[in-house]
């Protein structure tokens, strides 16, 4: 009997250890910033309009599934990529957007409010079209603070700054709001400088499903999109190649 | 194709060896990065803004690449250098003359190329492709001619080699110069700057007094102080002057906007146009010359202080609102050669807005605490420092808001320990009643007259934190004056009724110094 019960066990424990190792959902967020089609203005966060469609091309031929953070905690075990585009730009309606479209795959652009319709950004005509498309989900990325600079060392040390990044992100949700109906449910930290502390807030007050630094890695688990997920940067002059060799080397 | 090329290569080198120039004087021309307004010549050497565009009327702008090579829209320097499009014509291409040839999508080239033949030599190059030309430092810089979304550019030392032009990039001010022609030494002094004043007249240089109803304004030998109604025949009221080459414009009694041609007595009223080509009957509450344009606030009643932002060409034209509110208190700030526009609100009198000129949008400027509190109200007149926000309350007290940051660069602050409102001068006197306030940029020093019986002046740098006396000026009604001159020294006056000035003062190296 003892054996019977300790070979059951066994196979429990070993189900079970399948199992987690299945449950792996391995998201790659991938952090673009400005994507352009000037050949004179190529930088290290600036890509040509080639390098993403080579991106695209590659991932989808791997058969990687592009989903938008609202999806992820439904995303099945397998190839996943959140595609995500920081700051705004303009070039995400211009370059990005018709890839997106080429390619059936799915984004998010997180938009810095106080640059909503200014020269170089996204225009508020354009956030509606992207909104309505269903490919691009509208993300919120400060609406002052991204250009306060502000460090961990800043929010651990000084409460009026953790109380300012929350109304921040209040500010730039709203300004979401009155342009779409709805406001954002998705956050990058700018530069990726987060506490637990400000994460909590935004999730369990604010309601914000999802959150990104820029902190290298992948998700790994479900377990790991409640907390600040972690990105792969795409730089201008990598290969699709090596991006995905990063991803693997994460896992 | 490779024989072709080689061609070109050996014909470029030839034309090295043995330099070619453009005839006659040129065009000169400085610009910066993606900016679509340069400065130019007219025919008497007075330096001049214009738009860059293209053979086909697109706007252009100069662009660096990311490698470092600056890049200048090809047709538009093709049409400055002499070198006409050849387009419609067919067979061997004529002397002088560029021709740009369609592209072969069977045969994988879609971006077509460019063939030029200059003083007989000719070159050819497809759009998009590499090739390396010696740059005037010896290094052998590797470039291509670019077709970016409709406009072809070219590199600009590679065009200043084939052409004879000059090119030169200006460190100091991150500014492009090209000079069509061999006789550039003309436009530029000792430091390879572009020279300024007497021959040359940069009209932003000159600050206008805005700000105040004085008549005063710098001469364009950049040192005399000049009374403009002095100079006009019947010695009219006038005020809120700028300047652009010769002209001065003003405003008169009547609030209209007239331009004056320095040293004639002449003047003309502007007559303004809009895009419809409709007469409109303006007066303006102020209005300012920047680059090629006029900037102001248009009124419906003569004395009214508040109405519209607008802008409109030098001679009227294209005059167009920029805000559909009124507004007050314009006023422009440079941080070294980007200019911003800051103005109040009439309805609240508690916000401002800056549009930066580079693109013209309007940003609404939050300055709070982190409760989200307004630290701004009542604003009479409000400058902009480097790092500072001054005003004037219509109560007559000075505030100093200090910024962590230049506010054209940030416009969104959240202060820690709100604003400081100054009750007393340095000696410990009241220091209130203040009915003026002007902001010397160049050497950020704050100046406000107090008007209690004279007008007692003040001076105040971030660095003291404090208002110091500097000089009373005697009978005075109006406002500061204020201007600089090549020296970098500081002139304020003091308007008087009779359209004279005193209280003159010096700023050298953080000294301020009264001359009555």
């Amino acid at each position: 009997m003892k054996r019977i019960i300790f070979l059951a066990a066994a196979i429990i424990t070993l189900v079970n250890f399948s199992a987690s190792a299945d449950d792996r959902l391995n998201i790659a967020a991938i952090c673009y910033h400005s994507v352009t089609d000037n050949p004179l203005t190529l930088s290290t966060y600036r890509i040509s309009d080639n390098e993403l469609r080579e991106d695209l091309e590659y991932f989808t031929e791997l058969g990687y599934t592009f989903l938008k953070p609202s999806e992820m905690w439904y995303a099945h075990p397998g190839k996943n990529m959140v595609l995500t585009f920081d700051d705004g730009y303009d070039d995400f309606y211009d370059v990005v957007f018709p890839l997106l479209q080429e390619y059936n795959a799915k984004a998010v652009v997180y938009l810095i409010g106080s640059e909503i319709d200014k020269t170089g950004y996204l225009k508020s005509w354009q956030i509606k079209e992207l909104d309505a498309s269903g490919l691009v989900e509208i993300g919120n990325h400060t609406t002052a603070v991204h250009n306060y600079g502000w460090t961990y060392d800043d929010y651990v040390s000084d409460d009026l700054k953790v109380n300012e990044i929350i109304e921040d992100v209040k500010d730039c949700s709203s300004r979401v709001y009155n342009i779409l109906g709805h406001g954002t449910e998705s956050f990058a930290y700018p530069s990726g400088q987060y506490t637990y502390r400000i994460d909590n807030i935004l999730k369990e007050n604010l309601g914000y499903t999802t959150t990104f630094t820029t902190t290298h890695g992948i998700v790994k688990y479900q377990s790991d999109i409640a907390s600040p997920m972690k990105r792969i940067y795409r730089i201008h002059g990598d290969t699709p190649q090596k991006i995905e060799s990063m991803i693997n080397a994460c896992k | 194709m490779k024989i072709r090329q080689t061609a070109a290569a050996l014909a470029f080198a030839a034309a090295l060896s043995a330099p070619v120039f453009a005839a006659a004087q040129g065009t000169f021309l400085c610009m910066r990065d993606g900016e679509t307004i340069a400065i130019s010549n007219d025919e008497y050497d007075y330096l001049k803004y214009i738009e860059l565009r293209d053979s086909k009327g697109a706007l252009v702008a100069p662009q660096i690449s990311s490698d470092g090579n600056t890049y200048l829209p090809f047709r538009y320097i093709c049409d400055i250098t002499g070198i006409a499009d050849a387009g419609s014509v067919a067979g061997e291409l004529p002397d002088n003359s560029y021709r740009f040839i369609n592209g072969d999508p069977a045969n994988h080239w879609d971006k077509g190329a460019i063939e030029i033949k200059y003083n007989g030599a000719y070159y050819y190059h497809k759009v998009g492709e590499t090739f390396e030309y010696p740059a005037a430092d010896g290094s052998m810089r590797t470039v291509a001619i670019y077709n970016i979304r409709g406009t072809l550019y070219a590199p600009m030392g590679y065009l200043a080699a084939l052409t004879g032009s000059y090119a030169a990039w200006n460190e100091e001010y991150s500014q492009i110069m090209f000079v069509s022609g061999t006789d550039y030494s003309i436009f530029l002094d000792e430091y390879n700057s572009i020279r300024r004043y007497k021959q040359m007249h940069l009209g932003y240089e000159i600050f206008g007094n805005n700000l105040t109803d004085s008549p005063l304004y710098l001469k364009s030998d950049g040192v005399t102080i000049a009374n403009l109604s002095d100079e006009l025949p019947g010695n009219p009221e006038v005020r809120s002057l700028s300047r652009s080459g010769p002209y001065i414009y003003y405003i008169d009694s009547d609030d209209r906007l007239n331009a004056a041609v320095e040293n004639t007595g002449v003047a003309y009223f502007i007559t303004f146009i809009d895009e419809y080509g409709t007469k409109l009957d303006i007066r303006c509450a102020t209005a300012f010359v920047l680059k090629n344009k006029i900037y102001g606030i248009k009124t419906d009643t003569a004395g009214e202080k508040n109405g519209r932002l607008f802008s409109c060409n030098l001679d009227g034209t294209g005059f167009k609102y920029l805000t559909d509110n009124n507004v007050y208190n314009l006023i422009m700030k440079n941080n070294m050669l980007d200019y911003y526009l800051f103005y109040c609100d009439s309805d609240t009198r508690s916000t401002i807005h800056m549009i930066p000129l580079k693109t013209m949008d309007n940003y609404e400027v939050q300055i709070t605490n982190f409760a989200h509190e307004n630290m701004l109200s009542e604003i009479k007149q409000f400058a902009v420092g480097n790092n500072n926000v001054y005003y004037l309350d219509t109560y007559g007290s000075m505030h100093v808001v200090d910024l962590e940051f230049p506010l054209e660069e940030i416009p969104i602050t959240r202060l820690k320990f709100g604003n400081t409102i100054y009750s007393s001068d340095s000696d410990g006197n009241p220091l209130n009643n203040i009915t003026s306030m002007n902001y010397d940029y160049t050497n950020d020093v704050l100046y406000v007259m107090q008007t209690d019986e004279y007008g007692k002046i003040y001076c105040m740098t971030p660095q003291s934190g404090e208002f110091r006396w500097i000089g009373t000026a005697m009978n005075t009604a109006g406002g500061l004056a204020l201007f600089r001159n090549t020296s970098y020294f500081n002139y304020i006056a003091a308007d008087l009724p009779e359209g004279m000035y005193n209280a003159v003062t010096e700023y050298n190296d953080g000294f301020v110094t009264a001359n009555e």
